[in-house]
């Protein structure tokens, strides 16, 4: 039964993967790049989701790692002439550390004060890139333009913010997360993290040491976030504090509770709902603030379970 | 009559839980012997889930110690406790409501069954357990407690008779050598209680049992042995014979 | 020593002056936010929200009125009232049909945080816009003379704490909130109105922030992103004190509101917020329940 459903999700997720490919070639040049930027958020989203629709952990403090690597990639180029991919490996590393130190901390607590948490230590960590702004560029930020060398494939030079290769970049690193998180949901590791978020307790008393599982899923999110990150610095070439202000927590619990928590494929189909209908709006008005509100009240109260998770339920039981 | 050769599974000594100014467990001395069914009984507030709690780890006690087949696991985690061989069961039925029964069993079943290929070389340590060996052993221990074929049903959907059984069921998964039943008949129909004391009955034979129990009915056709508390100490210890027959027994709590 | 005292004294009293209004203010707040959890065992996240509601409609009363002093008696009426409403419909038609589950509150909250600034800033606009105080008196001191306004505010918090505490231990209603807070099941069976009781104890916390938005916008002015930081504070208060412990977070205000006036004062105010940030998380980390704070579930 669980081979079955692995053999039709890895043909769903796999089939999404190629329509992506596939879309670049036929695009205009607008929808390209704003399909570009919409796999690195929804890569964001899908390393969200792992610790929040999977695990049962709600962080409101989830940008600090976006920025994290963000910043440690940027940084690390631009003061230590790190290349793309040593911008990405430090990105990577930095942000890894930072949330095993995190969750070592943090884990301590559950419930609502791990949010509060979260929120907290969110905060301190937008606040410290602001007051160290002399050496963080503040918040104005700065452009990596300059300082990226170019990528070398088969003898020919690109630039990273070349459009195809962000294109390509980006859905490498989404189809990446896709791919994980889906083995190690039909993995051991997934069935215990899917009793975590259903009962804690008991899954204690079945002789689990829960911290330690909660702390994989921390650290994976948080590091994957962070990737993510890293990743938006090289392809977009603009490293700001905008990534690590709260509102930029606050969006991958939308994009991935409007998807569906608790699917794979979810957060980025909310991801790309949220972005399209945010540019929409933004044509009306500048007050897009107000449909993103709107959206998720009705959406907590009508649709929890969000486009992908309702799907399920009624016709796509083997989606994981 | 042999003399029974007695061998202790389990005791506490000194047990002591404290809540502020209440003292919950009073230096409690309890033992508990290898193949008998043992039963905890008194009256609310007596301290015997609190007791029970510091057995399986869910509680720290305020001092006192813990043995277990010789081994002092006052400092092991409830995690490791079950790893060890206690399982508790809630006395309000703690299952994966939303999750199928296949799933409720299938976690049980996976710790135990790599935790018992551990122990063989080291090729079999990597070996993941497979889904099939899974299927196997969940539907064994379906079969076991009486539940065949409910494996695709969603466990929150089952009758509360039925979601006691899934919950025995999955302890029993968990490959326990004592089994901690907190108060299993409550809220159960006639026909339920005689099905699930059968069930112990059967399941004793090869795990300890310790119940915690207010249907003397059920204690006197299970238990071996019956420990009695008030007041967060142990008031009389003996069969169930010997306690019925206890004065001090009868006035705090039989009798009432 | 003393002479960096004979420096700096002055500015230490005034920063301590400011520092005790802060903390009233805050204290106002973030009881509100208290006993929302305390009752409710939620979170909202739209509370700083309510206190901005509080200071634009105090704008407007001032606008329609015209007159400093009038234009101040009638928010003091209408701004608790009107975010009272607000807070009952919100309990109504949304907080209920979410059966007040903790993640979803807080997703739905934020929601609210959402419509209503960007609402305000569709009809008050991006500006921040001055009110003036409804008296205008220094109080003259050796070194400086202070706002008696600021004084005023202080009191009047004061008063507002008093009332809120009477009403807690004195009234029917207080008691029932206490009894819901306590256990919601038992409460129940004693015939206590908990929904009725979710609504009174929404609006409540709602009222006592717009009423410190009222008090606080002649020293400060009105604009659409002000409930950030309130909300931000609050929430360090409530850890700090122990969420749902009144006497706590009274406590807690005060230390919080007077540390943030001294160290605002001698140092720059980002670090001044980024190490209380940390320190309220390390606190939730290494002691859950805070200083007064029963066990969180």
């Amino acid at each position: 039964m669980r081979k079955k459903s692995l053999v039709y999700s890895l043909f769903f997720h796999v089939g999404i993967l190629l329509l992506l490919f596939v879309l670049q070639f036929i695009l205009p040049t607008y929808h390209h790049s704003s399909v570009s930027k919409i796999m690195v958020l929804a890569s964001y989203a899908v390393a969200y989701n792992f610790l929040l629709g999977y695990t049962g952990l709600m962080s409101l403090g989830h940008a600090m790692f976006f920025a994290a690597g963000m910043y440690a990639a940027g940084l690390g180029i631009y003061y230590l002439e790190l290349s793309a991919l040593g911008g990405l490996l430090f990105g990577a590393g930095f942000t890894l550390v930072m949330s095993l130190i995190f969750g070592l901390f943090a884990l301590r607590t559950s419930g609502v004060s791990f949010l509060i948490v979260t929120l907290m230590f969110g905060q301190t960590f937008y606040l410290s890139i602001l007051y160290f702004n002399e050496f963080t560029f503040g918040q104005d930020g700065f452009s990596m333009a300059k300082h990226l060398g170019k990528l070398v494939i088969f003898n020919k030079e690109y630039l990273y913010s070349n459009p195809d290769i962000r294109y390509n970049f980006a859905l490498i690193l989404l189809t990446a997360y896709l791919l994980i998180t889906t083995f190690i949901m039909f993995s051991p590791v997934g069935r215990i993290l899917i009793a975590i978020r259903e009962n804690e307790s008991r899954t204690e008393l079945l002789g689990y040491n829960v911290f330690y599982y909660k702390l994989f899923a921390l650290v994976l999110s948080g590091t994957f976030s962070g990737i993510a990150g890293a990743t938006h610095a090289l392809l977009f070439s603009y490293v700001g504090t905008t990534f690590a202000e709260i509102h930029h927590s606050i969006s991958p619990i939308l994009w991935t509770l409007l998807g569906g928590a608790g699917t794979v494929i979810g957060p980025f189909i909310g991801t790309g709902i949220m972005f399209y209908l945010v540019d929409f709006i933004s044509g009306i008005t500048s007050n897009y603030q107000l449909v993103v509100g709107v959206v998720l009240i009705l959406m907590i109260i009508w649709f929890p379970m969000g486009i992908m998770g309702t799907l399920r339920q009624k016709w796509m039981k083997w989606l994981p | 009559m042999d003399e029974m050769v007695t061998v202790e599974l389990l005791s506490t000594h000194g047990l002591t839980r404290k809540y502020g100014g209440l003292v919950a467990v009073d230096d409690v001395n309890f033992k508990l012997y290898q193949e008998s069914i043992h039963a905890i009984i008194g009256p609310n507030g007596a301290g015997k889930t609190t007791l029970v709690s510091l057995i399986c780890g869910r509680t720290t006690p305020s001092s006192g110690r813990i043995n277990f087949k010789g081994n002092d696991i006052t400092g092991l985690s409830s995690a490791k406790r079950v790893q060890a061989g206690i399982v508790y069961t809630f006395q309000v039925t703690s299952i994966f409501s939303n999750l199928s029964c296949y799933e409720n069993i299938a976690l049980s079943v996976q710790r135990n069954l790599r935790a018992h290929q551990k122990g063989t070389s080291l090729l079999g340590k990597w070996r993941m357990v497979s889904e099939a060996d899974i299927e196997l052993e969940v539907s064994k221990y379906l079969l076991e407690v009486g539940l065949e074929g409910v494996q695709t049903q969603i466990a929150g959907t089952l009758p509360y008779g039925h979601q006691k059984l899934l919950e025995v069921a999955m302890s029993l998964a968990a490959g326990p050598k004592l089994l901690i039943l907190d108060e299993p008949t409550q809220g159960l129909a006639e026909a339920e209680i005689e099905n699930l004391t059968q069930l112990i009955q059967e399941i004793s034979k090869s795990v300890n049992v310790l119940l915690i129990e207010h249907n003397m009915e059920v204690v006197f056709n299970l238990a071996e042995h019956v420990t009695v508390m008030d007041n967060g100490s142990i008031l009389a210890e003996g069969t169930p014979a010997e306690i019925e027959n206890n004065d001090a027994v009868q006035a705090s709590y039989l009798g009432n | 020593m003393s002479s960096w005292i004979n420096e700096n004294g002055p500015l230490l009293f005034l920063a301590l002056l400011d520092g005790t209004v802060t903390a009233f203010v805050l204290a106002l707040i973030a009881l509100g936010l208290s006993l929302v959890f305390g009752v409710m065992r939620i979170v909202n996240i739209a509370h700083g929200e309510f206190f901005m509601l509080g200071a634009v409609f105090s704008w407007f009363a001032f606008d329609l009125t015209n007159d400093p002093l009038w234009g101040f008696l009638l928010a003091l009426v209408i701004a608790p009232a009107l975010v009272g409403g607000i807070a009952v419909f919100t309990d109504r038609f949304i907080l209920r049909k979410v059966k007040y589950h903790p993640e979803s509150t807080i997703v739905a909250t934020i929601g609210l945080l959402y419509v209503i600034q960007s609402v305000t800033l569709m009809v008050f606009g991006p500006e921040a816009r001055a009110v003036e105080a409804p008296l205008y008196f220094r109080i003259q001191f050796p070194w400086f003379g202070y706002s008696g306004y600021k004084l005023i505010v202080a009191g009047m918090s004061a008063l507002c704490l008093l009332g809120v505490w009477l009403l807690m231990i004195r009234s029917k209603l207080g008691l029932y909130m206490r009894a819901t807070q306590q256990d919601i099941e038992i409460a129940k069976t004693y015939g206590v109105p908990t929904q009725k009781i979710y609504a009174a104890v929404f609006a409540l916390g709602g009222g006592l922030a717009a009423l410190a938005g009222v008090l606080v916008v002649p020293i400060r002015q009105a604009d659409h992103l002000m409930g950030l930081e309130p909300l931000l504070l609050s929430f360090i208060v409530v850890i700090i004190g122990g969420l749902g412990s009144i006497r706590g977070t009274i406590v807690a205000a005060f230390i919080i509101g007077i540390s943030d006036g001294i160290i605002s004062v001698f140092y720059e105010p980002t670090l001044a917020k980024m190490l209380a940030t940390l320190f309220v998380a390390m606190v939730l980390v290494l002691k859950p329940s805070g200083l007064y704070g029963e066990e969180v579930a």
